[in-house]
Parts: structure tokens; sequence; C-alpha cells
């Protein structure tokens, strides 16, 4: 299979909701559907969606929280590897509209594709087109950058600056359609080039789409055996920046920095990870010339049978120019013989500031999570949910809980249903998570301040080479106010499954 | 304001003041084993397996308000891979009452998850005024552990999760119950919950104790508010005649009877 220059790579950190220019009108919904409907019957090989990986240390064993998630914006696309062709609707205040469509097909070893992004209003917010062959990546339109390097972003004003300390990045990023009209976004085009030796080099021309300005980056990595390394070189706003990244792995770990200077100053990262029999750690530590307080550190533990593992991770950065912020988080997952896993999590976080006019001002947070799938047989799961936040400030603390169970069924690897409901409550300026089911086959925690009651089902159907999905969701709160929104989406695989 | 507003304040301060019910159609179930359980707001889990073919009727006076009175009439059929019930209740005094139609599909078995579908028509009837109400319908899910000696079995659902406008203006808001229950022979011990929307729970034990195939005695202890209910059931033959009473700490008692008519069929399984 022909793979994506820009396919799969690593995250890049979700910058906040961004005003974006609006194209030009496009046609109604029903003449993009008819479009994508008659573009399915031509459609061939292609790029796989990257799923959201919400893990900071490994694969999650609980939902995260969203805002820890470093693409959230991939949580809403349905994933379903080597779609030819992708139709997704939202339903809002009943109405439903166009969300994103893409199609590809290929001919003469050349793929080609096109994806359209429609906004809330049903505006058009993006119009993506790609044409690669097995050596030769070539997007243009509006991008979403994935996969750069964590202070390159930065420095190019891709991605909000991060108090977590990321993995230091080696490999080159990703400039696809986007998935979400949040997020970073660049209107230009990039072109890439990989060669058989493991080696990638890449550009960039475009201009932010947040703010008019332009971004312009060039970089290339290279992977050996044991060694790796990568360069990028960048400008945007007239501000330069050279990032530099080498690692050495070997089969117990991993050695890794980066180095990035930019219109911030100078940032270096550095991670080590070694594993031993039972015990895996990771240790990550950042350092940044600009700011008053240097060093950010987090550091990760995980140990355990394959019944019983636990993890402990340690972090702590500054935040402004007096500020900080700190988290102690423990996970746990047993699983005893025949039974489902049952995860925990518990953690407390501080948070420090201070200001003249609001003087000193720290919070502690305490929370735990935990699933645990009480019955499972015939294809069908019950997992109960339940989660707890306390909030303490100097007016005292808040609480909010949460409780609820997750139903799923599945038929014969063919569909697929999961049901979804959660009650919550909340003190009065107190916040509680509840477990959200995204479209693209994830659950997140979400934030939420007020009581309610939520439900939401999800389910997929195959036929065939098509796939139809659906996520309902419904909302009531203590003020009576009733939400709903709806998502469906139609797929189709461009082989049919366990073909080559 | 209108008469039928004024009374449908009434009936609903009647209960707030008294009971965990605080709106319209807050009230569920109100026969000696919902009352045996301190659950006016939750279904009642029958005394006894129920297997075949079951009618009862029940009579509930609520709080010594004259003419404050709550009746219901069931019947239930228990096939082999599905129960399906269907019930009538009324609660209120003369002038207002509330009417709750109700039909219960559940499916029954071995299976280790078994679920259920519930549909309500819920009327508010005001002498005089047009009545108000609309449909309500819910799902809720019920595992079993198999333990050692004995079983786990957990209840989460979603109730009156959709509903049509109608019922929004009487306050009718949806709610998660919860049930853990441990059965070990004779004896079963439940904790039991309802979150709503406004964040309101209101928690309770319920002990379960069957003497033989004649006889069960149920008591509860609940919380916000602070309650207690007691019940006892005997059945001789095809006849179920059972009992309850549920007394809140501040005050106010809730007492109850019901009679069965039971064409029991051992071969098929039931849910509980």
């Amino acid at each position: 299979m022909t793979r994506s220059h820009f396919a799969g790579h690593a995250r890049c950190r979700f910058a906040m909701m961004r005003s974006y220019h609006r194209l030009r009108s496009f046609p109604g919904f029903a003449a993009r559907g008819a479009f994508w409907m008659f573009l399915a019957t031509v459609a061939t090989p292609g790029i796989a969606s990257a799923q959201a990986d919400s893990a900071s240390g490994g694969p999650a064993w609980l939902p995260l929280p969203v805002e820890d998630i470093d693409r959230p914006e991939l949580l809403d696309e349905p994933f379903t590897p080597e779609l030819g062709l992708v139709v997704r609707a939202d339903l809002k205040n009943g109405a439903l509209r166009q969300a994103r469509s893409a199609a590809e097909a290929s001919a003469a070893g050349v793929i080609a594709g096109l994806s359209l992004l429609a906004g809330a209003r049903g505006e058009t917010e993006a119009v993506t087109g790609f044409a690669r062959t097995a050596q030769l990546g070539l997007d243009a339109g509006r991008l979403a950058p994935r996969g750069l390097s964590r202070l390159a972003a930065e420095e190019l004003g891709l991605a909000s600056r991060s108090g977590r300390v990321p993995p230091p990045h080696l490999r080159g990023p990703a400039f696809g359609a986007p998935v979400s009209w949040t997020g970073a976004l660049v209107d230009g085009a990039a072109i890439a080039w990989r060669s058989s030796a493991r080696r990638d080099l890449w550009a960039l021309l475009g201009t932010r789409v947040e703010d008019g300005a332009a971004v312009r980056a060039l970089g290339m990595d290279a992977r050996g055996r044991r060694l790796a390394a990568s360069a990028t070189l960048g400008c945007a706003a007239g501000h330069a920046l050279v990032d530099i990244a080498a690692e050495l792995a070997t089969r117990e770990g991993r050695l890794a920095v980066e180095a990035a200077r930019g219109t911030s100053g100078t940032a270096v990262i550095a991670m080590i990870a070694r594993s031993a029999g039972p015990l895996r750690v990771q240790g990550r530590w950042r350092w940044r010339s600009r700011e008053l307080r240097h060093v950010a550190g987090e550091i990760a533990g995980e140990a355990g049978s394959r019944r019983a593992r636990l993890r402990l991770r340690l972090g702590g950065n500054p935040s402004g120019a007096t500020g900080s912020s700190s988290r102690a988080e423990l996970e746990g997952r047993i699983a005893p013989a025949g039974q489902g896993p049952l995860s925990f999590r518990i953690g407390s976080g501080r948070t420090e500031s201070f200001s003249n006019t609001a003087g000193f001002h720290a919070s502690v947070e305490r929370y735990a999570v935990a699933e645990a799938p009480v019955a499972r047989a015939d294809g069908r799961t019950l997992t109960l949910l339940a989660s707890r936040r306390d909030r303490e400030t100097i007016a005292g603390v808040r609480r909010g809980s949460s409780l609820g169970g997750r139903l799923s069924l599945a038929w014969r690897e063919r569909a697929t249903l999961e049901i979804q409901l959660e009650a919550i409550r909340a003190a009065k300026d107190g916040a509680a998570w509840s477990s959200g089911l995204y479209a693209g086959g994830a659950t997140a925690l979400r934030t939420t301040t007020r009581p309610g009651v939520a439900a939401s089902a999800r389910g997929a159907l195959k036929l065939g080479r098509w796939s139809l999905g659906g996520l309902v969701e419904q909302r009531d709160d203590a003020s009576g106010a009733r939400a709903t929104a709806a998502s469906i989406w139609i797929g189709r695989e461009l082989r049919e499954s366990g073909r080559e | 304001m209108s008469a039928a507003a004024i009374r449908s304040v009434a009936l609903a301060a009647i209960l707030a003041a008294a009971s965990p019910a605080r709106a319209a159609f807050e009230v569920r179930d109100a026969t000696p084993a919902a009352l045996g359980a301190a659950s006016l707001d939750l279904a009642s889990v029958p005394f006894f397996e129920p297997a075949g073919f079951a009618a009862s009727a029940s009579h509930t006076a609520l709080y010594q308000s004259d003419g404050l009175t709550s009746e219901r009439a069931a019947i239930a059929f228990g096939g082999r891979a599905a129960c399906v019930s269907a019930s009538w209740n009324q609660l209120g005094f003369p002038g207002a009452r509330e009417h709750v139609l109700r039909l219960d599909v559940g499916e029954v078995g071995r299976r280790a998850v078994l679920l259920s579908v519930v549909a309500e028509r819920l009327t508010l009837v005001v002498d005089g005024e047009p009545s108000q109400g609309g449909f309500a319908a819910g799902v809720s899910a019920l595992a079993k552990v198999a333990l050692p000696r004995g079983s786990l079995e957990c209840v989460v659902g979603g109730d009156r999760l959709a509903r049509t406008h109608g019922l929004d203006a009487l306050g009718v808001d949806p709610s998660v119950p919860f049930m853990l229950r441990l059965c070990s022979g004779a004896v079963a011990l439940a904790w039991m919950d309802r979150w709503e929307a406004s964040g309101r729970a209101s928690p309770r034990l319920v002990l379960d104790l069957t003497l033989g195939r004649a006889a069960c005695v149920r008591m509860a202890r609940g919380v916000r508010p602070q309650r207690s209910g007691a019940a006892i059931a005997l059945r001789r033959g095809r006849v179920e005649v059972s009992a309850g009473r549920l007394d809140l700490d501040d005050g106010g008692s809730v007492g109850g009877v019901a009679l069965a008519i039971i064409a029991p069929d051992d071969t098929r399984g039931g849910r509980p």
C-alpha cells in the first residue's frame, strides 16, 4: 500500500478556538453529497486518518480529560483505516449540516484526493487537495499541521505554549486536511519527499489562518537502526527558527534531546526512558532561556504484572511570571482472571499564581476516576463509571462527582452500539467530569459545572465496503435546559476487509 | 394563575413537603414492594421472582391527607426470552390526579447482561381543565455476576430520558437509577440510588429476607430525606398479599396494601 508522506505522525498540541476566514460559498448539502457519492464509485487506497492518541506516557487506561489530549480535534473524526470516502454530517437544533467530506482515487501510481470541511453554520471552512506517489507528496489548500515538533510549532505560532513537557520529536510532520475547524491551520502548500533509506525531506509555504502571518518551514529527518536525527528551519512573521533533535534508542531504553532557537529564546528538551524487568521509567526535562524560572520536569514510573499494574507520574512547570502548576497522579489497572479490568486514577494538582491586583492565589484539585466492567458476555458489556473532583481554594472546597454506566453491544464484528448514561453532581463553582463519547471511537472526560443527566449513544454498522455510523448526545441540566446533538457518517473502504 | 395550575402546585407541594417526590410524576411506585424499599421514586423490585402470568392491584394512602391516595393495577407476563408488564397508576386527591400508563419490556434468562425498555404515558388531570402530559421512555441494563456463594446484580438505567415537550412544563426530568444487589440464598442486600438532573440523590439500603416460598420481608433505610420502610408479602397458592409502610423521620407516613393473582411457571427464568 502506498502511504502518505504526511500520515501517522506524532502529536501537536491543540490550540484553542481561533477565528477563521471564510472561503467562498460552496454548493449545498445535497449537491456535495451527490458529488461524493459519485466519487465513491472510483475511490481507491489512500491515507489512514490518525486516531487521537490521548496518552501522554503510553496507551491510556482510562479516558483522559479533553484538555490533556494533544489533538482533540481528531476525537470527532470517524477512524477507519483506508477510507476512500468519508462523509460526516452534524445535526444541531434540528438541522442536518455536512461537516466533512473526503474522497480519493488513484491512477498510474498517483493517488489524489480532495477534502472539504464545513463550519458550524454550514459555510465552507477548508478545502484541501493532495497528490502523491510512492516517494513524493503534495498537499495544498487549508492545511492542518500534525506531528510538527512541539518546540518548532510554538515558535511558528502553530501551537499554544505548553506547560507540559513533551517528548523530543524526530519524525517529519504531516500537513493534511483539517478534520475540525478548531486548531491552528495554514493556507498554503506542503511538499514531502521520502527516500527508501528512511530519510524524509519536507517543506511548507503558507500563511497562518489565524492572523495571516507568513509561515515558511523546511525540515529533514533520518533514521538508522539506533540513531535518529531531525532538523527544522523555519520563519514565521519574520522571525527565524532552528530546531535540531537527536535520539539514541536501544532495546532497553531511549535517550533523546531536542533544542530550538527562535524569537522566544532557546529551549531544550531532554528525555530518558528505560525498562528493566517489570519496571519502566521515563523522565523529561525542559529548559527555556527567557523564562524567569527556566526548568520544568516530569517523571513517570510503571511497574507490575499483567494482572495488576501501577503507574505514577509527577510533573510540574512554571506558569507565567510568578505562577506554577504541578500534578501527581497514580493510575492502576487490576484484571482478575475471567473479569474485565478495573481501572482507576487518583491524582492531585496544585496551581499557584500572584498578581498585584488579586494577590496570591492557590488552588488544590484532587480527583479520582474509575471504570469497572461488571459483566461481559455474548457481545455485551456493562461498565460502571464514577468520578469525583474536589477543588479547594481560600473560598472553600467545591465538589463535583459523576456516576453512570456504559453498555456496549457488538454483533459479529459487523455492528457495534454503545449507550452511556451518566448523572452529574456539581456544587456551585465546582466542576465535575462526565465521560463523552466521540465520533472517532474514543471516550474523553469533559468538564462540566452544572448538575445534570447525560445520555449518549454511538453506533456503527458495516455492510461490505460501506460503513455507516452515528452518534447522539442529550444532556439535561439543573436549569431544565435540554441540549441534543448528533453526527452521522458514511464511509467506504478501499478494499474488502482482509484483502491486500 | 389558573385553577389547574393552582391545583397542580398544591399536589406537588403536598408531595414535596412529605416525600422525596418534588415534582409531578415523581412517585413512580407506591405499592408495598416500593414502600418496603423506601423507594417511592423507583420502580419496585418484586418480592418473589416473577414468572408466568401475574395480575395485581394495590391501594396506598399518603401522608394521612384526606383523599391523597394512589391506586395501581398491573399485569405481567414472563416468557422464555422476555417479560412484558403493563400498569396503570393514579395518584392525587379529588380534583387533581396524575395518571401513568406504563409498558415495560425486558429480557429475561441467563445472559450476563439483560436489557429493558420502558414507555410511559403521563397525564395530569385537573377537574374543569384540559389535561396535560406526554410520553416518556427509558432504558436500563441489568448485569449478573456469579459469586462463589451467591450473585451480584447491577442495574443502571436512564429513566424518562426521552420525553415529549408536554412534560417539560410539568417539570418531568430524566434521572439515572442505580442498584447493586448482593444475593445469597434467602437473603439479599441492595444499595439503590437515583441521581437526578438537579443533582439530588436519595440513597437507600434495602434488605430482603425470604422465608421459604411463602413469605418475604423487606426493610429499608434511606437518607435525604431520612426514612424507613418495611413490608411483608405472603403467598399461598396463586394468591399473594402484601402490605408495606414508609415513615419519614420528620413526620409523615405512607401505607399500602396489594393483592396479586399469580399463575406460576417454574420452567421460565425471571428478571429480578
